[in-house]
Parts: C-alpha cells; structure tokens; sequence
C-alpha cells in the first residue's frame, strides 16, 4: 500500500514504522516503512486479522490515518551488510537495503508466494539468497553461518524465533541488530503494552526499539 | 469549556486516564501540549516495578485487554526525572500513587505532595493486582485513603473498579475523606491467545455500559463528584456520562487510538453548539 504521507515520508529511516488506524478496531496497527518516493511512503501487509482486513478495504484514493514515522531505526550500516529477513520482515530491510550496497540479503519465507517480488524488493547493489521452508525444508538462518566470515554487521526482521536462532548464531561472531515484534498499544512508550525483556528490564518496543542490538536482549526471557 | 471538580478548576472537563498517558508529559514533544484539563500521571509506587512479561495488551472486540502489571519507575525516579519535565508542561497534573503494604501509602503520599501536583489519585482497583492488594475491600480502601488524607492537603481522587461494590465502596471512601470519585479501572478480564490463558483489565468501549450503571448508582446515592472513566472517546460518551451524573471524564484507551482524542471532542461540543 502507497500512502501520501506529507512529512512523515520524508522523515521516515529504514526500521522506523508507522502506526495506522484500522477503521472499527481499538488498538492501531504497525507497519513498517517499506520504500519512500517523494511525499509517499509504502507499506506491505498481508490481510490476517479484522485490523488488517479494515485497512485493506480502504481501498484506492481512501483516507489512512497514521501516526509516524516512530520509534528508533537500524543504525546507517556500514560496508558488507548482511541482511536477514523472514517473511515480511523483508520490508523494513529491503528499505535499509535500498540505502546501501554490496551487501548479501538473506530471505527466507514459508511459501514461494510469502516473497516479495524480487522487482518491488528491488536491491539490485546486493546478492539476494532466497530460502523456501516450504519447498526445501530449510530455513533461512539454517545458512547463515556460511554468510558470517566477512559480513560487517547483521541486520536482521522477522519472526522472533528467527531472530533468537539468528542471534544465537552470530554472538560473538558479528554485532547483529534486530528489529523486534510485539503487539503495541500507543506506539508512543506511553502505555508500556509492547514490553521485551532486555539485561536491564524491560523496555519498550515501540519507543526503545523496534529495533535493539541482539545483544541488549534477554533472550532466555523470549 | 471550564469545569470545576473537586475543588479543582480546569479548563475543561477531560483528564488523560492513569496509566493511558505516560508520566503525563512525553507525549507533548510528538503532538504538542495536550488539551486536556488535566493529566494523571501513571501509578507510582514508593519502589520501581517491574511489571508483568509480554504479552501484555490484547484488542478485543470493541475493547482492549492490558496486564501490564504497574510497571513504573518508582518515586524517587519519578520525582528526579519525570516531575520536572511534567511541571514545565501549563495543564494541572495529578499524581496516581499506589503501595504495595498498608503503612506506604501515607509516606508516598507524603513524598509527591509537594511537588506541585493539582491532586492525588489513589488506584485503588487496579485488576492486574489481584490477591497482591491490601485495598481489595471497602475496610482496607478507607484505611488507604486515611493515611493519605493525614499525609497531604491535596485534593484526593480515588479510583475504584465497577466490578467491585462501586457504591458500596464510594460510600467508605467518601467518608474517609475521598475529594472525589472516579470510576472506574478497567474491568477484570481474560482472554487467549495462541491458545495461552492471561488474565487482565478490560477497558474501551465494550466496559462503557457497566460503568455508566455503576456512576449512576453512585452518583443516586451519594453527593461525592464522580469522574467517569470507561470508553470515552466522543461527544456522545460524554453526554450519556454527564446525564449519569459524571462531572468529569478521563480518557483511556481513546487516547492509545488518538492522542488528540479530547481535542476531537472539543471541536464535536464547539460544532455542536454553533449548529444550535
């Protein structure tokens, strides 16, 4: 989805979301930043939920109300990044990804029609590695450790499970980033309903994070 | 749209409700100094808490389900770094307190009463608390709101749950020396999820019903001003709780939805009246 989004598209970096009002629902919905062009910014979702199925009924020329762009992003990746993205957790890579080059972006999704495009993912300084769970039974950071040697930081989006094998993989090995999941209330650090367990308490996904370096996190906690 | 409730003057009658608005002044950076009469901060305890591991916000069926388990920074943290930035701010602000054991709360009291704050609100009802809490009962509510009352000459507002007793309760309170009443806390509640079992407090629009009957109990049968709060989010909300007998209204989950939440039913009440 293609938002005209005024200020916050040009304020918005890669790992940053936007909160966005699904018509009929309590709580808004997180998305992060896929692609900015100008004054408009572009999300991808899959319809999952009521939330999700209310904004996608909104439909062309319809009016999203979205707060944003919030939280903290992926720091400005320095030379051979490598990306590791599970699911949609594609977006707010392919987003960082777009910034940079030379780097290997790691994908891996459930089904061959979970990927994002390779055209709209569209990271054409980077050598793309897509993994199909669903038609080689492997997963995405079952290879990781090959792409380790030489990467000079792991950026990393997708499901938590992923992101805990992935930072166990690469501890000690290689200052690994995170961009963490969690169902949010304000979006603002306000109500404290989006909670992850870090070695010094509690912090706040969508204040804090969503994006913690791998080492900040309690993982024994997740 | 001035108000006037328990001896508090406020430029209009909303409050952000505890615990729905940070310590009352982050948010001003992102949106601007809020329009709101006044500001209740997020219940502070004389020692941090931790709060309760994720999960901890579910949305329901026009509502949403919290158990994030008091989590705050403590009163000393509070008064150190979040009073200063909240005293610069130009609305009144209210101090929502809570402890743990029956002889804290006199001292908590004691510690944020002279840093400003327009009032006290003694969460009495928080349902994340359950079998923790001393002030289950109408006894241990009173003894709470006594040993605030001889700590402070602030105005005291105590929050109390529809679920338990509002009237009941309202009644112990109002004799104790309670200001004010709101109610009410979200409402005990459960839900699943991936096949888990949480428990925690209901709030939004699905509560608005339970607590529009308890405030019109409360407000029949005693002359304590209330402070609805429960699934406010516009004119309408207002008008129903106003003919229930509210004279004040806190906004909670309406504000995680929109942080200009008041100001949407400010321009509903100002567009309302110039459409006669």
């Amino acid at each position: 989805m293609s938002v005209e989004a005024g200020d916050i598209a040009s304020g918005v970096y890669p790992g940053q979301f936007i909160h966005a009002e699904a018509p009929g629902r309590s709580l808004r919905r997180a998305f992060s930043v896929f692609s900015v062009s100008g004054d408009s910014l572009s999300i991808i979702y899959r319809v999952r939920g009521k939330g999700t199925r209310a904004i996608s009924a909104l439909g062309k020329g319809g009016i999203l109300d979205i707060l944003g762009p919030l939280g903290k992003g992926f720091p400005r990746p320095g030379e051979n990044p490598l990306f590791l993205a599970g699911g949609l957790g594609a977006a707010p890579l392919g987003f960082l990804a777009s910034k940079t080059s030379g780097g290997v972006f790691l994908y891996g999704a459930e089904r061959e029609c979970d990927f994002i495009p390779e055209e709209l993912l569209n990271i054409p300084g980077h050598t793309l590695i897509r993994v199909c769970r669903g038609s080689s039974g492997e997963t995405v950071t079952d290879i990781l450790p090959e792409y380790l040697n030489g990467a000079g930081a792991l950026y990393a989006a997708g499901p938590t499970a992923m992101l805990k094998k992935a930072a166990g993989v690469s501890r000690g090995k290689l200052k690994t980033f995170v961009s963490w999941e969690e169902t949010l209330g304000c979006g603002t650090g306000l109500c404290m309903g989006c909670a992850v367990k870090t070695l010094s308490g509690y912090k706040m996904t969508c204040s804090d994070g969503p994006v913690f370096d791998a080492e900040e996190i309690d993982w024994d906690a997740c | 749209m001035p108000a006037e409730f328990a001896s508090l003057k406020l430029k209009n009658p909303f409050m952000a409700a505890s615990g729905c608005f940070g310590y009352g002044w982050e948010s001003a950076g992102t949106f601007g100094e809020p329009t709101l009469g006044a500001v209740v901060t997020k219940t502070v305890t004389p020692e941090p808490v931790e709060g309760n591991p994720p999960p901890r916000i579910f949305e329901t069926e026009s509502g949403i389900v919290n158990r994030i388990g008091l989590q705050n920074c403590g009163v000393r943290e509070f008064i150190e770094r979040h009073l200063p930035r909240l005293s610069s701010l130009s609305l009144p602000y209210i101090i929502s307190i809570y402890s743990f054991s029956r002889k804290g709360w006199g001292p908590l009291a004691g510690r944020v009463s002279e840093t400003g704050a327009a009032a006290l609100e003694l969460n009495l009802s928080c349902p994340n608390l359950k079998g923790k809490r001393f002030t289950l009962d109408s006894e241990g509510c009173a003894l709470a709101l006594e040993a605030v009352k001889q700590a402070t000459n602030l105005p005291l507002l105590a929050k109390i749950n529809a679920y338990d007793a509002p009237v009941e309760l309202s009644c112990a309170l109002a004799e104790a020396g309670a200001d004010a009443v709101v109610c009410s806390n979200t409402l005990p509640a459960a839900v699943i999820k991936n096949g888990v079992y949480f428990e925690g407090g209901l709030s939004g629009p699905a509560i608005k019903p339970v607590v529009l009957k308890a405030v019109k109990a409360i407000t029949s049968e005693l002359r304590i001003p209330v402070a609805a709060c429960g699934g406010i989010s516009s004119l309408e909300d207002v008008r129903e709780y106003s003919q229930a007998g509210a004279k004040a209204f806190q906004l909670g989950s309406a504000l995680l939805k929109n942080p200009r939440a008041a100001e949407k039913i400010l321009r509903q009440s100002r567009e309302d009246k110039q459409n006669g």
